[in-house]
């Protein structure tokens, strides 16, 4: 066992010093998600019904925050993904680590990615939308540990089913997409149930950044109510995902 | 004769990839303590099967066993006697050399304090202490070999695998490597070296497999396999008188299986020529034949591996009409 | 000859940039998944949300202006990306088996420009179709001129990647640019919001309004819905148009000038 936590630590600790290492893409995914609060948001204000949203930019500071996690623990994807195209994955496989360490490692290591990242997000909340009380601020550690978790490990085992590069990123820009538009942090779910066929609202509501930005949301204080499924769904996510990724990811790497 | 335990036991090993058979069939094992060439045409299934002992790859069929222990059952327990330095250096692009070593010393083993002083004292001896800081696309392929080396050096294994080692170093390295691999040996260490240079594997290697198109071609230590080459060692012999007295001389050895007279020289090609020549030089004498001088040239290694590989791909492909009783190099 | 002789040359290097990017089949997908989504659910979740009539007069609906605003949004994503295909070329060597290569460097300059812009410019064809059949009822004239002003965008914005890029030499650096320019560029133009939305922060204002990517899709817009939009737009169509090939001329001339002066005897970090 103290082997198995030691392995699965320093796989963690590999990847997230990396993450400091891509500090191009850390600059642009935070210009990114700033100038979607500084910018869109603060513009947009100027022009969204104020019956469906009374404040905007409060609402796509919450909102941010869940897909700036998401973004940071997804982007795991994309070095699992160069790693396998290197044939790196050869090395790691060949060391002395049990193979469920390394997949928990990388799955943690991602996560860890995104509560890092998430962590400037936080104080724009704190400053923008409002102070959380202890329970609200129990239920956003918990949810951005599980959301992250499970993204970390979503983007892991769909960027390991492929060594194809090309397939590789459409299959990650696929699911980013789709659950990067199919979620609430742009609208409200209000507006998406009037506008939209029954069952695209009801996939938009329980997608899981829908979920985890419902419960930023809530935290910081912008909602006063929080739906009594959401953190159980977030939960669920995470058990599912990382379930089946763990699964994936493990037979994808010893697949030869 | 004393027993020897093998350290690496392949058995039926079978390994396909799609429709591909990269190894068909190998029975092999390598023994405790030796260091161990593996030789073969590109695509021989040299990598596979190193690969395959490492965990990376499993077995279609068949099975390896390391120390007593499955690859395919038991991969965590192998795992953890197999240090691998692969023919293509891993790593990402981002990562400085010291970095990786640092984490590749962790994982293998080693507390942090301990984890530094073996990473600097590896990287010294292979001189690649002042490219510590740079990034691995920022390193030539030299000394991306040289990283592969040092993780093994660092990890000290039991079953140390050298996939093509040398190829791009410079000479000074080449050294430095095959002193490692002496070492680990010394150290208790088993060598498996894939290698395509005969020079490094004549060398180094006590025993040597050739391997090709996923198969076994030859086995055996390096003089075994020169002597199973027919007719493959040259002895050229310089002499003063008849020639009909040296074709008679000859002619008694049956071990001589093909030779020459020109210019006052015999020029015969066999097996054990060492040996031969003094029966040769003997009949000669006594035949009343003055024996100016005496040269013995055994095949090389290079030798060895067409005879072994090249010229089998000949003969299977039928593109050459081969003179079976004559020597591959000889033609 | 020399004339014939350099067209054909420029031709060569146009081929070179037209043949990179239909080996970028992933990037091609991914971009198309983007577009159909935002055409689909983000335009109209937008659409719906915001209150767009306040500011035009009717006939035009916040649906079928973003329309276009995310199609200007998609020739500027995909011209800039041609900076991580030269950052690439550099890394490789390419650029300098170009630089070696019995060519006047003005010739190979204009020849990626040109390249580059038209592939970018081809492989967004299928979009705006999508985005004229979405916006139905088009005239040929307005067709013809969109198509136009698209080519020279995307040859202006390759122009403006090949300055950057062959000036930081650096990969690094240019990740880092262009991913904050993308980012910044869209959003502090006029693509999601229309220019009187943007006065009320005076600083994203005059940063639109000084943007070609504002003038580019407003002088889109224009040929549209010219009546609808033509107050709304950042300047007169006259002045946009100008300002479009100034832009085209400048950042190609800009290229030129780094090539044949600041290229030269400078390695990549």
């Amino acid at each position: 066992m103290k082997d198995f936590i030691k392995a699965c630590f320093l796989v963690a600790y590999r990847d997230l010093r990396r993450f400091w290492k891509f500090k191009h893409w850390l600059a642009a995914q935070l210009a990114m998600n700033l100038a979607d609060v500084v910018i869109f948001a603060l513009v947009l204000n100027n022009m969204v019904n104020r019956d469906y949203i009374p404040d905007y930019v409060k609402f796509m500071s919450t909102g941010v925050l869940a897909i700036a996690t998401f973004a940071s623990a997804f982007s795991i994807g994309r070095e699992v993904g160069g790693e396998m195209r290197r044939e790196v994955h050869h090395y790691l496989l060949s060391l002395p680590a049990p193979r469920a360490a390394l997949a928990a490692g990388r799955f943690i290591g991602g996560a860890l990615r995104g509560l890092v990242y998430q962590l400037a997000f936080i104080v724009l909340n704190l400053l923008v939308v409002g102070v959380p009380g202890p329970v609200q601020a129990l239920a956003i550690a918990y949810t951005s540990l599980l959301f992250s978790l499970s993204m970390s490990a979503l983007a892991i085992a769909v960027v390991s089913s492929t060594r194809d590069f090309n397939l590789q990123s459409t299959f990650r820009a696929l699911i980013y997409y789709t659950l990067f538009f199919f979620s609430n942090v742009f609208y409200p779910k209000e507006l998406i149930s009037l506008r939209f066929p029954g069952p695209l609202a009801a996939v938009v509501t329980h997608a899981p950044i829908s979920r985890a930005a419902e419960v930023y949301r809530w935290g910081f204080g912008y909602y006063q109510s929080l739906d009594p499924m959401a953190l159980p769904e977030v939960t669920l996510w995470a058990i599912i995902l990382l379930a089946v990724a763990a699964l994936l990811y493990t037979r994808n790497l010893s697949r030869q | 004769m004393l027993a020897v335990s093998a350290a690496v036991k392949i058995v039926d090993f079978v390994k396909k990839f799609g429709d591909t058979v990269a190894v068909d069939g190998l029975n092999l094992e390598i023994y405790e303590g030796e260091i161990f060439g593996l030789l073969g045409p590109n695509g021989s299934g040299k990598s596979t099967t190193l690969l395959t002992i490492a965990t990376v790859y499993k077995p279609t069929s068949g099975d390896i066993y390391v120390f007593g222990r499955s690859v395919t059952r038991e991969g965590d327990e192998v795992r953890k006697y197999v240090g691998i330095a692969f023919q293509e250096p891993k790593a990402m692009w981002v990562d400085t050399l010291y970095e990786l070593l640092l984490w590749h010393a962790r994982v293998v083993g080693y507390s942090s304090a301990e984890a530094k002083s073996a990473v600097r004292d590896a990287m010294e001896r292979l001189n690649l202490w002042e490219h510590r800081g740079k990034q691995f696309y920022q390193l030539s392929g030299g000394t991306r070999k040289k990283l592969e080396i040092a993780k093994v050096l660092i990890q000290r294994p039991r079953l140390a695998i050298f996939d093509e080692p040398t190829a791009q170093v410079d000479v000074i390295t080449k050294h430095a490597l095959w002193d490692v691999i002496r070492e680990l040996r010394q150290e208790g260490s088993t060598v498996i070296v894939a290698t395509n240079d005969m020079f490094e594997a004549e060398r180094i290697c006590e025993r040597l497999a050739i391997m090709y198109r996923g198969r076994l071609g030859a086995l055996g230590t390096v003089r075994e396999l020169k002597d199973r080459i027919p007719g493959g060692d040259v002895v050229e012999i310089g002499y003063e008188g008849s020639r009909e007295e040296v074709e008679r001389a000859v002619s008694r050895l049956p071990s001589v299986g093909r030779y020459v007279l020109e210019d006052n020289r015999l020029i015969a090609y066999l097996n054990r020529g060492e040996e031969k020549a003094a029966e040769i030089v003997s009949l000669l004498t006594s035949a009343g034949v003055k024996v100016k001088r005496i040269m013995v040239q055994e095949p090389t290694l290079d030798d060895v591996f067409f005879y072994f590989t090249g010229a089998r791909l000949r003969e299977e492909n039928q593109d050459v009409a081969l003179n079976r009783g004559a020597t591959p190099w000889a033609r | 000859m020399g004339a014939l002789s350099d067209l054909r040359t420029l031709a060569l290097f146009a081929y070179w940039d037209l043949l990179r990017m239909r080996r970028r089949t992933m990037f091609v997908a991914m971009r198309v998944v983007w577009f159909a989504l935002q055409v689909t659910l983000f335009a109209l979740a937008l659409s719906a949300m915001v209150r767009f009539r306040g500011y035009v007069s009717q006939g035009l609906d916040y649906y079928h202006f973003y329309l276009l605003g995310v199609y200007a949004s998609i020739l500027f994503s995909i011209s800039t990306s041609n900076a991580y295909e030269v950052a690439e070329e550099f890394e490789e060597g390419i650029i300098e088996y170009h630089l070696s290569l019995p060519v006047k460097r003005r010739i190979l300059t204009l020849g990626r420009a040109i390249g580059g812009g038209l592939a970018g410019f081809i492989f967004t064809l299928p979009m705006f179709g999508i985005v004229l059949a979405l916006i139905g009822g088009a005239t040929p004239w307005a067709v013809a001129a969109s198509l136009a002003a698209a080519l020279a965008f995307s040859i202006g914005v390759v122009g403006l990647v090949l300055s950057i890029v062959l000036s930081v030499k650096s990969g690094d650096a240019t990740d880092v640019l262009f991913g904050v320019l993308d980012a910044m560029i869209v959003r502090l133009s006029t693509i999601f919001y229309p220019a009187v939305v943007l006065s009320k922060v005076a600083p994203y204002y005059y940063a639109a309004v000084s943007n070609p990517v504002s003038h580019f899709v407003d002088l889109l817009r224009t040929f549209f819905f010219f009546e609808e939009y033509r107050v709304l737009a950042v300047s007169d169509p006259a002045i946009m148009a100008s300002y479009l090939l100034g832009f085209v001329a400048g950042l190609v001339s800009a290229a030129v000038y780094v090539v044949e002066r600041k290229l030269e005897g400078g390695g990549w970090r």
